[in-house]
Parts: C-alpha cells; structure tokens; sequence
C-alpha cells in the first residue's frame, strides 16, 4: 500500500522562479486498484508519480509504502524502486542493449536477481505483454515496431515484478492497433492482481482501464473517487479541460429514455443493454 | 488543384512508403487523410508541395509539376504545411516576427506584412500574444501561431499533418472547427491528415491509407461505416458506428449511424 500524507512539492524554493508544484496532496493506493491521474499539462501529475518510489522527494509531507516512509535513512531506496516500477513517457526511447533479453534483463540484474531466476522472470513477463514466441528475446529491440518497443519497455519493468506499476502516459503517440493490444495486456495485469497507477490525457482509455480516478488542477487534488463519479460532475470536468467521452455522453443521454441504463465503459456495453431492453 | 497522379515514393531503394498513390484537392474542398502509423500519411504531406520529390507518378499543384526546378517557389508559395509539432516550427523571439518569418523571406513589404499579421492573428484568436514570447504558449494556441505563418502566405492550399495530436481534447475540437472556418471563408484547399476517426467526419472526402496504399475514397459517412475497412487499416471506429452496427444485426434499428444524436434520436423515438 502506498500513501501521501499532506505532502507538499515546490520547484526553485527561494528564489523568483519558486513554483508550488503540488500543493497538500494526500491519497492513498491499495493492493489491486487501477488508478487513473489525470489533469492539464503542468497539472502536477508526472511530478506526483516520480513521489512515487522517491525520484522526488516531498519538501513537507511524507511516502510511505507499506507504511515506511520511503525517505527515512533506514530505507533501502533500491527495495522501493524494485516494489513501484515506473515507466516513464517514450520509454522505448531509452532503449540501449543489442537484445530484447538484455533490455529486459538489465533492471532485475540491477536489483541482484540470481541468473536462475533471470531467464524466467524476463520471458514471463514478454508475455505478459504479449510476446508469447521466446524467439523476441533475441532480435533487437530497434527492430521492433512502435508498438512492440513500447510493449518491451514495460516488460523491462515488470520483471522485476512490481507490486505497483506506474505508467506515465502509456499509449501516447500509438496507433489504434497498438493501443488495442497494450491496453489488453495492462488490464490482464490488474486482473492478475498488479496494482496499476497510470497518467494519461485519454479519457476512453481512462474509461476502459481505471476504476478510480485522481484529478489534478494547478498542483492541488481536485478529484479522487470512482471513474462514473467523475464523468458525472460536468461543472468539474469542463474546469481542468477534459472532454466528456462519447460513450458517456451517449449514455447520459440514452438515460433519459431508457432510465435504468447502467454506467457503459465501451460501445458495445451501451449496445448489450439496448439488446436486453429490446428482447423484453 | 493538387492533383497526385499515381505517385509513388521510397526513402531506401526497394521499400515503397507510398505506392501508386491518386487523388485530387480542389479549392475549397476539405480532404481527408486516415491512417495508421506507418501508413504513409506523413509522406504524402511532404510530397504536396515538393519537400519531397515522386520516383514514380507526378504531383501537380494548378498544373505545374512538382519536380519542376524552376517553380519550386510558385510551389511553395502556393501550398502551405503545417506539421504535428509546433515547437519545432519556431524562430522569432515574439509571435509576430515568428509568423513574419516566411512574409519577409518573400520581400513583402512592412506595411503589408503588418496588415496581413493583423488580420490573420484576429481571426485566430491569438492578437493578444503577438508581442510575448512564443514559447510560454500553451500547445493549442502554438499550432494556432504555426497555421497563422503559413496563412499569412496567403496559400490557396493548406496541408495539415497530424496538427492536433499533441493537444488536449479540448483544443484539439477548436483548432480543427477554426480549419474548417478558415477553409470556407478563404475558398482554401485542405488537405488534413489524422488518425483520429472523429476529426475526418466533417471532411468533403475521406481517403484511407494502409501500407502506403489507398484503400478506399469516399464520403464520411460511407467510409466510418465501414468498420472492417476502418480494422484493417489501424484506425478505430466511432463508437456511434459500433452500437449501431451491434443493434442492426440484432434487428433493433434498420441503419448505421455516424452522427451521434442521429443514433440517439432513432433509439427514443419508438
């Protein structure tokens, strides 16, 4: 379990450029959540995720995980960064080992993982993000398509296997087949019990993968509860810039007909209901 | 008219990025480019207006080749680009010497350049930043900066590559209704490039590009329908289209609907 207590971040403190970047956030994440952040460019988000295993550290305020605070000295930061993994924007963009086996390798070799170990923790999680052929480990990974890179780069994270994993805008710049496949494998994790942090500007993807959602605005927390509560307070919405998805907006709509609809993910949840009411 | 004649394009030898490529801008008309990465999208922008040069096929811009040496100005002058990346698109220190770049390489006059940057910039919205600096900008008002130096050229034709795809949802809908305005107020040929489904709905043509292939032309409202075209070519479809589809082969409503409300309304009227 993570979680910020009243914690407080300011860039330049002292000088004419100091500028709060988040302002008394507390919040808590549990075992097996899916947690969206979202809010404005500049918001706070990625510097709130980087709170997260201790790239940054709180000017007031508190990280515990597992209720230690993750700053404290008795601390082994390398024990934290091996229990929250983060995958950063355009991972794929730091790629730097001749394989796919050495890229994937390199952070669990790091943390001191046994070469016994290695092999089975670096093919267990290609596939779980989707590689299901061993002969990947061999190609390079400047070989890979768009996708497959950016699949590869979270693989690197998750063998060391995480008990959090925090993604900083996953999707960005991919298509819809590429966004497809990994937003398959990122909801596998979760249902396989990974506890999943992620910013994104997307509100579909949002939609389809979190259950909970924290919202930023101007570095202060302005929204932390559940995905339908949140698409239902417009006035809020309309405030930190997001645009209401179509399917919520359909389904808002459709609500005042057909008054018992439930809240609808995707399309075809909104179709499955009218199928339902069309068949009585 | 841009007009691509069977053009065809290769970076390395023997590996075709666009292929056997035909299709037709007229002024005023609004042109759609769908696509996946590495479809060939980008490609196609570069090739409007002679940044690139065909191996194979022709480019026309109002009938002059693309690969003619000595109308490479009339080209350049006539079709404007603007490309996903704002921040790479900069060069002055405020806004109005940004968007006077391309005026003053062309000799135009100051006290016409002045009049064009005003006019321009009020009709974008963005005369109250011409005097500060370019990069305290937000990401929606820097691509409103880059489309104002390329309308400030006074182009008959405006090529759109992937613009919005940096920007928040939000300014993304603003800065593609103020494409479609400008277009019609100023008789401008679009050609707009995306692989967002939503944006291509208002377009007077849409085409789809898969491998560097055109695989379809057509309406939007017959080209978003088409789910298994859309599928095959990397590109979503509108979740209107989904649910419409869903329930027409259950029976439960006759037609594919594109438009949202048109959907809605059919389902709350019986």
């Amino acid at each position: 379990m993570l979680e910020l207590k009243n914690v407080f971040v300011t860039y330049d403190p002292n000088t004419i450029f100091m500028s709060n970047a988040l302002v008394d956030i507390s919040l808590m994440i549990k075992k097996n959540e899916s947690v969206g952040i979202v809010g404005r460019i500049g918001s706070g988000k990625s510097t709130l995720i980087q709170l997260f295993n201790g790239l940054i550290k709180p000017d007031n305020g508190a990280v515990l995980l597992d209720n230690d605070d993750i700053n404290s000295k008795q601390i082994d930061i390398r024990k934290v960064r091996k229990k929250v993994g983060i995958v950063f924007q355009y991972p794929e963009e730091q790629f730097f080992a001749e394989t796919v086996f050495a890229e994937v390798a390199f952070g669990p070799k790091n943390m001191g993982m046994r070469e016994t170990e290695l092999k089975d923790a670096v093919f267990s999680a290609l596939k779980d993000m989707g590689f299901s052929s061993e002969k990947i480990a061999q190609r390079s990974p400047f070989s890979l398509s768009g996708g497959e890179k950016r699949r590869v780069a979270i693989a690197s994270i998750i063998a060391m296997n995480p008990d959090i994993l925090v993604l900083d805008e996953p999707m960005a710049g991919m298509d819809f087949n590429g966004k497809e496949k990994l937003s398959k494998y990122i909801k596998n994790e979760i249902k396989n019990g990974r506890t999943v942090v992620f910013v994104t500007h997307n509100m579909e993807e949002l939609l389809e993968i979190a259950d909970r959602v924290i919202a930023l605005d101007e570095g202060k927390k302005v929204f932390d509860g559940r995905v339908r509560d949140f698409f239902s307070d417009e006035k809020l919405i309309e405030k930190i810039g997001i645009d209401i998805p179509s399917v919520v907006r359909m389904r808002n709509k459709l609500k005042k007909y057909y008054s018992d609809i439930p809240f609808c993910r995707t399309p075809l949840e909104i179709s499955s209901y009218l199928k339902k009411r069309y068949r009585h | 008219m841009i007009h691509f004649k069977d053009v065809s394009f290769a970076y390395k030898e023997g590996k075709w990025a666009v292929r056997h490529i035909n299709f037709t801008v007229n002024k005023g008309e609004f042109v759609s480019i769908i696509g996946g990465n590495g479809s060939g999208k980008s490609t196609i922008a570069r090739l409007s207006d002679g940044l690139l040069l065909p191996q194979e096929g022709s480019v026309f811009v109002d009938e002059i080749n693309s690969r003619a040496k000595k109308d490479e100005f009339f080209i350049k002058e006539k079709v404007g680009i603007v490309f996903q990346n704002p921040d790479n698109q900069f060069v002055g220190t405020t806004v109005e010497e940004d968007i006077a770049f391309g005026l003053e390489n062309i000799g135009v006059e100051r006290v016409e350049a002045k009049a064009r940057i005003e006019q321009i910039s009020s009709l974008l919205g963005i005369d109250k930043y011409l005097h500060g600096s370019p990069s305290y900008l937000s990401g929606g008002e820097k691509q409103k900066v880059a489309i104002a130096s390329v309308l400030v050229m006074q182009p008959d034709y405006l090529v759109m590559d992937e613009i919005t795809a940096l920007l928040d949802p939000v300014s993304r809908k603003e800065v593609l209704n103020l494409v479609h305005s400008i277009a019609e107020n100023k008789n401008i040929g679009v050609l707009y490039i995306t692989h967002i489904t939503e944006e291509v709905i208002k377009s007077d043509k849409v085409l789809v590009l898969h491998k560097g292939e055109k695989i379809k032309e057509g309406a939007p409202a017959v080209i978003l329908q088409d789910m298994k075209l859309l599928r095959s070519a990397g590109v979503a479809s509108l979740p209107s289209v989904i649910i419409s589809e869903d329930l027409r082969k259950h029976g439960i409503i006759s037609a594919s609907f594109v438009d949202e409300e048109d959907l809605i309304g059919s389902l709350c009227s019986n």
